[in-house]
This record gives C-alpha cells, structure tokens and sequence, in this order.
C-alpha cells in the first residue's frame, strides 16, 4: 500500500464513522522502491492528495524527515517539490501493519502490501 | 319486511317499462301487464346488479316450483316464470316493493308479463367464450374407477381442516400460508393405484405429475377464486371430480370476464395456458347450482359430498410463461430474498467459488476488452482511476499514466494482483473505503451481477457515484440477459463446442426456502434472471464427474434494467449506453 493509496481510503463504510480519515498507521514492515518519476503525473495527483494527511502518514512511519511541511505555490513548475512529493507518495510502501480508525480506533490489517477493509457483519 | 308505498311501487314500474320501452332491443317485452299471470318481470335483479341466479332462486323458491329464469346481459332485471299462477301471485304481494335482495338497500319491484318473451334466445347471457386451454373430458372414468379412488382418499386421517373444506397432499405439500409449495417431499407420494388414471391424462400430452391435493367439498363449501401459483407448478394442472356434479367459476385476472363451467361428476378438467395462468378459478359456496340449458330450460344442481383430485407437478426452476403480469417469478426475479439468504447465496456462490478457482479465473481473464480500455485511455496523465471488483487486476495496467487502484472480495484474486504489483484494497463493492469526491475515473466490469437482490446492486453504484469528483466518469459492464441482438450471437454463444450430442451431468437447481436457482447450461441463452453458472476447473470441457465445478451466481440482466437502475441515482447522468458482446454496458458522469 503506498502513501499515496492511503491518502484516500477511510473507515466510512463502518457503522457510526462520519469521516473515518485519515487513517493511522502502524507498520511492522515497510519498503522503499525506485519509481519512474513522471512530473506531470505528480502535479496532478497532488491536487487530490491531502497534504496534512500525508504528514501525519510520514511521520507514523518514521519518514517524516525531508518532506515539505505544506504544499509550495507553484509546485507545478517547482521540480524539488515534485521529486519530494514523488518519493512520498509513490516510493514509500507499507507491507504489513494496521491501519486505525481515527473515530473508532478499530485496527485493519495490511497483509502483504494489501489493506483489509472489510467490515464485520456487526460493523456494517 | 320493509316495503315502499303502493304508489311508489306503481310509479317505478311505469318508469321502467317507460325506458326499457325507448330502449329498441327491449321491445320483446311490451308493456308491463298489470293482470296476474305465471311470468314476472323482477326490476333491480339482474345481472347488471350483481344478481346470480341461484340469488334470485333463493328468494323465489320458498314460493313454488320455478319453471324459468333468464338473466340477461348488462340488464337490471330478469324474468321469472312460475309453474302456478298462484305462486307467483303470492311472490307478487309478498315482495313487490321490498328490501329483500341482498344488501336490503335496493328495492325489489315486480311486473306481471303477458307471456313469456318469445325472443328470449337472443337476449339470454351470449355462450361464454372459455380461455384458451381450459378443456372438459367428461366420463373420464368409471364408476368403479371413482369408487377406487374414493376408497384411497377419503379414509386417510391425516386430512386437514381448512376454514371451508378438508384438505390433504400427496408427493409435496401445499402451503396456504404463503400460497406456495414447500419443495420438501413429503414421505406420501401420489399412490401408485392412482397410476392406471395417471397413465389417461399423460396420453393427453399432460406433463407426468408429481404432486396431488385431494379437496372434499361438503354442500356449502366452496374456495375463493385464485390462479395457481406461477413459481410453484408447472402448465397443465388436472382435476377430477368424485361424487358430484358441481359450477367452477373462471374469471380473468385482466379484463374481469366471467364463465362458469359445469364439471359433471367423474369429469377430468384440464386448466393450462391462459386459463392456467391468467384466470382465476374457484367454487362459490352454496348448496346448488342453477345453470341455463341449452334449450332455455333451467338446470339445478343439487350438492352432494364432492372430491376433487387435482394433479400438479412441481416447478423446479422459475416460472417463464408469457402472461407476465401475473407471474410471481417474474415480478420478483430479483426475487425479494432476505438480506441472510442473499449473504448465503453471495457466500456460497460467489466469494467462496472464486476464492477456489481464482489461479483458473486468473488465466481465462487475460485480454482487456477493447471498449473498456479506450474509457480508460480517454483520461489525462495524473487522473485517479478506481476499479471496483478488480478481479485479477486485468485493467490496472491498461493506463501507465493513470494512478489504478483495484478493490475486491476476493483475497486470492488480489493476490494475484499482487504480483503483478498493483494496489489493491480488500473491500466490498457495495462500500469502497475511498474519500467522497476524489475519483476521476471508475470502472466496474461484471461485478453487480454477482449480488442477489436489486438493492445492493443499487449500493453498489451509488457508492460509486459517491467517490467520482464532479465530473467524474464511471463504466459499468454487466452480462446481458440477451446474449444474441438482433441476428448476432455473442462470443459467449459461439464458443458453444459443436458436439451437441455430448452428455452433460446437469445437476438440480438449489433450492432456498424464498427462491429456486436454476442451473445455466453453458453457452446457452439465459432463460432465468437469477441463474447459477457451472465453472469447471479442467480448462478443457469436463471429461468426467470428478472434475469439481462450481456455481457462480448471476443476475443477468434485461436490456434497459441497468439504465432503469442507474435512473434511481440523484447525481449522475447517464452519457453512454450500448450492448457490447454479451453485455449491457453503461457511462455515467457525476454532476
């Protein structure tokens, strides 16, 4: 699961979750891998990205350092930023952990790089 | 009895006989004649007011023996003639200007006639067109045939008593609760020395039934009109008549048309077709029958104790027949099944068959579709692409310019997206755990066919709705009930081996207690909505029964149902809609 996957998913599909985003995260195993850099991808990506989640992601894993605390005026044509928000969001891959509902505290698992949201029969 | 005055009487009179006079087709009666006589004209009793024969009977009897009585159509009144002059004299005193019909609020008034009206043949009721199908084999058996079959069924003391008759079921039960039969075989089949009867109606080309309801109608006792059951018995239901003669109503369910039949002791009345499936029929209570004869002479017919044997045979798949509208399967074929028995359904036939066969799945399901890779094509460099049951992550790959992410049920299937190095999320299809607004692009190729009811087809794509941002767009596929347009035929169709004689193990259909899911023959048109669809793991066509196969469930889809549901969605509109080998497709965009 990449940090940019996890900058979109939520909990809502639990009963009692209004907002259910963003996510913690627990990993117990992360990786890190080479991806081709595509600047006109990123900038785009990054107007659906939330950046404050994304932060709040890094730091969970421990990334934190080297990541912009805000996203820069004209980041489009800011090549630095891009490469920045590139590695964070597509480089960084969380194998196996939890991620935590931040209303309900319920724990979802990532097993091999796959999020499990599913929810209980109780839950829906 | 509650009377209006004389002259009331007499000034009602005047004026029926004033219109019916103006009235050209009336002029067989002439002027009503005041001097007594054997006939009468009875005003406010006939057939326009809702008046049987055996009514009029049962207010006219007490006075003397009836020689005739014509009812005529769409008129309110009828004509009685007495044998005695005398009887009618008394019916005249005694009832002229009465509240005595039924409901007490209309009055009764009656007219001597000079002579009954000659032209009567005419007038009386027109011959009754029966529905099609509907056929009478009188004399259908002996005499010693019907005592047999008394002797079988009257002694048997597990017969239940229903409100108005005595009921009991052979070979499968009938429930009355919920008017449909319990697929459950009871432990009595139909008696094998009913065979030699059996044998009779199966010649006629009736299908060989399997289930039996004997009825005894005591004199008074009747059953309220109904049409069988649709979903629980197949065309061509028997009944026989023991003991006596008895009228059964027909009447249909479309247009109100009325026919009554006499079915003379140890008749055989064959219901199939449109009387089977679009009327109803039934048998008023009372204790005789009084028909018109065919000479214009009355008969009546007194009640004895009658058996009735009806023979049916149970439905083992939906109901199909043409007379939709009054087809249960039909109307319910996303069959209004409880949320358990579809979870049961989604489990059994769903997640758990494509969690076994997902590797086998995986190496069938290799190529793109080309209409669906060009939707993903049409979107810019950057845009979000969601696919909502991914299944093996065939079309993540289609775009390297789009960011893909792939959800579904099945964690063998993302396993093998896995692999191949997509993101993936295990998630239902009816609740994808993605932010409101963020999509600009969502597919959902043959994945709704899979849920068992309307509504969580429904979710589903609302759900998707709600992840499309404004302007979104979103594909989805679904296979088509139709599987050949027009004169083409869809892949599916073709790929059918042209080895027809081939010996195929089809196994029964599964049975849950609110529906039955008949079993597809593949590479066959659909002939249900709600099918179960063989997968066999040996990717060569089974040679043998101990290759395991499975049943995938499928709603297959009517054409314009998909465009139907999309319709129920408040912020979409719909841009494209098109049937693409075998599927009934459609883009919608969010507001």
């Amino acid at each position: 699961m990449k940090l940019l996957t996890h900058n979109i998913l939520t909990s809502k599909c639990l009963k009692g979750v209004t907002v259910g985003y963003p996510l913690g995260i627990v990993a117990k195993e992360v990786k890190v891998n080479e991806v081709e850099f595509n600047p006109e991808f990123i900038s785009r990506m990054i107007q659906k990205v939330d950046w404050p989640a994304l932060c709040k992601a890094a730091e969970n894993l421990g990334h934190l350092d080297n990541l912009p605390p805000a996203v820069v005026d004209d980041y489009e044509n800011n090549e630095e930023f891009l490469k920045k928000a590139h590695h964070f969001l597509m480089e960084i891959e969380v194998i196996n952990g939890d991620l935590i509902c931040p209303e309900t505290g319920r724990k979802f698992p990532v097993t091999d790089g796959i999020p499990n949201m599913l929810a209980n029969e109780d839950e829906v | 009895m509650k009377k209006v005055t004389e002259k009331k009487v007499a000034r009602k009179v005047a004026k029926f006989f004033a219109n019916v006079s103006n009235d050209v087709s009336n002029t067989f009666i002439g002027i009503g004649n005041s001097s007594p006589s054997r006939f009468l004209c009875l005003i406010n009793a006939g057939l326009l007011n809702g008046f049987t024969r055996e009514e009029i009977f049962d207010i006219f009897i007490g006075f003397g023996e009836i020689e005739n009585l014509v009812m005529i159509e769409r008129k309110s009144y009828c004509i009685l003639s007495f044998k005695n002059e005398c009887a009618a004299a008394e019916s005249y005193e005694k009832l002229n200007g009465s509240f005595c019909l039924k409901g007490e609020t209309k009055v009764l008034y009656l007219s001597y006639l000079e002579k009954f009206p000659t032209n009567m043949i005419d007038l009386k009721e027109s011959p009754k067109v029966w529905p099609s199908g509907l056929k009478l084999k009188e004399n259908f058996i002996s005499e010693e045939e019907e005592e047999k079959l008394l002797d079988l069924t009257v002694s048997d003391p597990q017969t239940l008593q229903l409100k108005h008759r005595t009921v009991k079921h052979y070979g499968f039960e009938f429930k009355y609760g919920s008017n449909k039969v319990d697929r459950n075989p009871l432990p009595n089949a139909i008696p094998e020395e009913m065979e030699p009867i059996i044998k009779k109606f199966v010649e006629l080309g009736i299908t060989r039934p399997n289930q039996l309801t004997v009825n005894h109608y005591a004199p008074g006792q009747g059953i309220p009109l109904h049409t069988d059951t649709h979903s629980s018995f197949e065309d061509g239901i028997i009944s026989i008549s023991l003991c006596s003669d008895i009228v059964m109503d027909f009447m249909s369910n479309d247009d109100g048309r009325r026919v009554s039949i006499v079915l003379p002791r140890r008749s055989c009345l064959i219901i199939s077709q449109e009387s089977r499936y679009s009327w109803s029929h039934g048998i008023t209570p009372r204790k005789y029958d009084v028909t018109q004869a065919a000479d214009n002479g009355l008969t009546v017919i007194r009640r004895e104790n009658r058996t009735s044997l009806t023979f049916r045979k149970v439905r083992t798949s939906k109901c199909d027949c043409t007379f939709s509208r009054w087809c249960d399967s039909q109307l319910e074929d996303s069959a209004d099944l409880s949320e358990k028995t579809a979870d049961n359904i989604e489990r059994k036939h769903v997640f758990h068959v494509y969690d076994e066969i997902a590797s086998h799945f995986s190496e069938t399901r290799h190529s793109p579709w080309p209409n669906v890779k060009a939707f993903i094509k049409s979107f810019p460099v950057g845009s979000l692409l969601l696919d909502i049951g991914c299944g093996n992550g065939k079309y993540l790959t289609c775009s390297q310019s789009l960011f893909s992410i792939g959800t579904d049920r099945s964690k063998q299937l993302l396993n093998v997206c896995r692999k191949r190095g997509y993101q993936v999320v295990n998630a239902d299809c009816r609740a994808s755990p993605f932010r409101d607004d963020i999509a600009d692009a969502a597919i959902c190729i043959a994945v709704i066919h899979h849920l068992a009811t309307e509504d969580r087809r429904l979710q589903t794509l609302q759900d998707i709705s709600r992840i499309l941002r404004k302007g979104g767009r979103a594909l989805v596929y679904v296979w088509a009930k139709e599987q050949e347009i027009g004169t083409r035929k869809s892949t599916y169709l073709l790929q059918k081996k042209s080895n027809v004689s081939r010996a195929e193990i089809c196994p029964a259909p599964e049975t849950y207690s609110e529906a039955v899911l008949p079993v597809h023959v593949n590479r066959t048109d659909f002939k249900h909505a709600d099918v179960l669809v063989p997968w066999s793991l040996n990717s060569k066509e089974s040679t043998g029964t101990d290759t395991p196969t499975y049943f995938r469930f499928y709603h297959v889809f009517k054409e314009g149902e998909l465009d139907n549901l999309c319709s129920k969605i408040s912020n979409i509109s719909i841009r494209r809609s098109y049937y693409d080998q075998g599927n009934w497709c459609i883009e919608f965009e969010k507001e």
